[in-house]
């Protein structure tokens, strides 16, 4: 379990356009699979960072299984995988593996049978590897680290289809089986909400929305609807509604919106619509709605 | 974490380096014996050709001592490599300790090999082949005017080997300051060039004048052992003094060969006089120049790098170790003055000798403000007493076999 209270970090704060990257954030990551989405510059990778201990907070506290971040046993207790993670030149796949287990205890056999499952070859330097299976290699690597704690950072961007059907198997199994708590931030929305249980949402350093996605799903409800008027959500907004998208496919306007009680009512009455119905939620545009929501601070208002 | 395993891995990294060291300092200094062995070793008045071989020596390990620790702390330097090194469960001072330690001991198990092997080799070179050098050494053994055992130039590098380890350790640990304090490799590179400069001068303008007003007041200009703590005080200054003479141009005297220079002869004429003081300005300018441009290169992580600790000075007690090259200079320009003096000298050599332990002790506890310290501290504390007592010993030996011979 990760424990963030009141974590605060600005880069260049000498400069006269400071970045606020976390601000005064405070959070929890449980046992189980999160996701964690944002804008680009939201602070994802910041956040991953800090909790790493990579960079210095400015201030805040972060605790690992009770313990402080820097501690050697919080560390020992956390793997932090980075959107480009560090393998010493001219190692092979095997190699940068052993060069991991100096640090974390490792599981080989664990290692060696994902590694055949995806056909990684082990034998070969990773400097001729591809991008994905570049990445394919440090995830399984992760995967195979014995530590209570993974943060995943871009952790599903550049893996073909296949590998990744594998490696959201193996998160779901590293948190069933080994009750794991895994961190994963990624643009890849569709794999974050096929597999995680909780979503945090950041936005400019802030904390937006942390829930589990069942709830995030009673919030929000779609519409689709065809009207001869034009239907634009600054309109449905000055009403009082929170609208978290508005996307006009041809004729066909759909809307996923905050639920508030009379907006059906309302919509019938402005806009006699010839077409009016709820439609299901996906997955990616619950996630994609949220993050709307965020950026719009509309949850704020 | 498998701390045991980590040194390992960390030292087979770094053998192509240390591998690569140990082979072109042995392969010039080697050559540098062979060439010179009719000096080298003997008890000769052509200076610079009996001590080539050190100066060679010196001037590898020296450079690598200054550039290896490089290695050391190229994890800085590179956001992919910091931010891994950054989160392994081991604290960034135990982790840099480590580093640092295996560079040390590997380049003092370096150098004692290369060190001792050419000794060995220009000792059967001129003994075991009746060298004319070893004979000229037994004729001056056997002349009742002469003060000194053929075996004695080969005892005499005993303390000596001690001093140089204690320079080597010194100038590493300032190094490793030095480049602590670098973000980014070239960052690096100018803050070791600049404090190299800085401590040179600096120690130029301390050492050079007292040595200067103590060979004016005790000694006479012809004295052979002058020639001997001039050319030490040379070779003990580094790579940096060599371009302290380059610099200071107008002075004939320092840019002379050893064998060619008395310091004495500095203060001969006025003219000769302020070019010394002039000299002595120069280096105490140069020196404040090279710390004001230390502190404009020191800044925080900027760019990829942000966010991260900042001047990584930490967990470095730097002043008991520059101290420590203060020190070693100062006892490496002594030594020779010591073994080629009376017994009185003994005794100063002695008092310097302790009192510098004295005082290295008390600015460690200083630098920690407290008087109980962790286990690494004393293992320091007992390194340091170790080498005095060993440099103590050495040549005490040394001057003794000297003495039962007068």
């Amino acid at each position: 379990m990760i424990e963030i209270h009141s974590l605060d970090k600005t880069f260049d704060k000498d400069s006269a356009a400071p970045v606020h990257a976390v601000n005064h954030l405070s959070l929890s990551f449980q046992e189980g699979i999160t996701g964690l989405v944002g804008e680009n510059g939201a602070g994802k990778s910041t956040l991953f960072r800090l909790i790493a201990g990579t960079i210095q907070k400015d201030e805040g506290e972060i605790l690992i299984d009770g313990s402080l971040n820097d501690t050697p046993k919080a560390r020992q207790s956390l793997f932090f995988l980075p959107d480009v993670p560090y393998a010493p030149a001219r190692y092979t796949a095997f190699q940068t593996a052993e060069f991991y287990s100096l640090f974390y205890p490792f599981d080989f056999s664990l290692f060696q049978q994902l590694t055949k499952k995806v056909n990684l070859p082990l034998e070969r330097k990773i400097s001729t590897y591809s991008k994905g299976m570049r990445r394919q290699l440090f995830l399984l690597i992760a995967f195979s680290v014995q530590c209570q704690n993974l943060l995943l950072d871009e952790a599903f961007d550049g893996l073909d289809p296949l590998v990744m059907e594998l490696i959201r198997e193996e998160v779901v199994r590293l948190a069933l089986d080994q009750k794991k708590t895994i961190v994963i931030s990624s643009h890849n929305i569709d794999s974050i909400q096929r597999i995680a249980d909780s979503l945090t949402i950041l936005y400019r350093g802030q904390l937006s929305e942390q829930n589990n996605l069942s709830d995030m799903s009673e919030e929000l409800v779609k519409y689709q609807l065809i009207s001869a008027q034009e239907i634009r959500a600054e309109d449905l907004e000055k009403l009082g509604y929170r609208i978290a998208s508005c996307h006009i496919s041809g004729s066909i306007v759909s809307l996923i919106v905050v639920k508030k009680e009379g907006f059906e009512e309302d919509i019938k009455q402005l806009y006699s619509p010839t077409l009016f119905e709820k439609v299901p939620l996906e997955g990616s545009e619950l996630v994609t709605a949220e993050m709307m929501l965020a950026r719009k601070g509309a949850r704020h208002e | 974490m498998n701390k045991r395993e980590f040194i390992r891995w960390q030292i087979k990294e770094w053998l192509p380096l240390l591998i690569g060291y140990g082979v072109i300092t042995a392969i010039f200094y080697w050559l540098a014996s062979y060439y010179g062995v009719d000096e080298f070793l003997s008890y000769s008045s052509r200076v610079a050709s009996s001590v080539t071989p050190m100066i060679v020596i010196c001037v590898f390990t020296f450079l690598a001592t200054a550039f290896i620790p490089l290695a050391i702390f190229s994890y800085q330097t590179n956001r992919v490599r910091a931010d891994f090194y950054d989160q392994i469960p081991l604290r960034d001072k135990e982790l840099r300790r480590i580093r640092i330690l295996i560079v040390l001991i590997s380049i003092l198990i370096i150098f004692t090999i290369v060190f001792w092997v050419g000794i060995l080799l220009t000792y059967l070179h001129q003994v075991v082949l009746n060298h004319e050098a070893y004979r000229r050494l037994l004729e001056r053994g056997a002349d009742p005017n002469e003060f000194v055992p053929y075996y004695f130039q080969y005892v005499y590098y005993i303390p000596l080997f001690f001093l140089l380890v204690l320079g080597i350790v010194a100038h590493y640990f300032t190094c490793v300051f030095f480049l602590s304090l670098g973000n980014r490799v070239w960052d690096c590179i100018l803050l070791l060039v600049l404090g190299e400069l800085l401590l040179n001068f600096a120690l130029q303008a301390i050492l050079f004048p007292a040595y200067v007003v103590y060979a004016e007041t005790f000694t006479s200009s012809d004295s052979s052992f002058l020639r001997y703590i001039n050319d030490f005080m040379r070779l003990s200054f580094g790579f940096g003094y060599y371009l302290a003479v380059f610099l200071s141009f107008f002075s004939e005297n320092i840019a002379k060969t050893p064998s060619d220079s008395s310091v004495p002869s500095l203060y001969q004429n006025s003219a000769q006089t302020a070019v010394f003081y002039i000299n002595v300005i120069a280096f105490l300018l140069i020196g404040l120049i090279c710390a004001w441009l230390m502190l404009f290169v020191k800044k925080d992580p900027a760019g990829e790098l942000a966010g991260k600790a900042g001047a990584r000075n930490r967990g470095i007690a730097w002043i008991p170790h520059l101290f420590m090259l203060f020190a070693g200079f100062v006892m490496a320009g002594a030594t020779q003055l010591v073994i080629y003096s009376d017994g009185v000298l003994i005794v100063v050599f002695c008092f310097v000798l302790a009192s510098w332990a004295v005082i290295y002790f008390l600015l460690l506890f200083a630098s920690r403000s407290t008087i109980r310290f962790a286990k690494q501290d004393w293992i320091r504390v007992a390194i340091v007493a170790g080498m005095v007592f060993l440099i103590c010993l050495s040549t005490g030996i040394a001057y003794g076999i000297m003495r039962s011979y007068r």
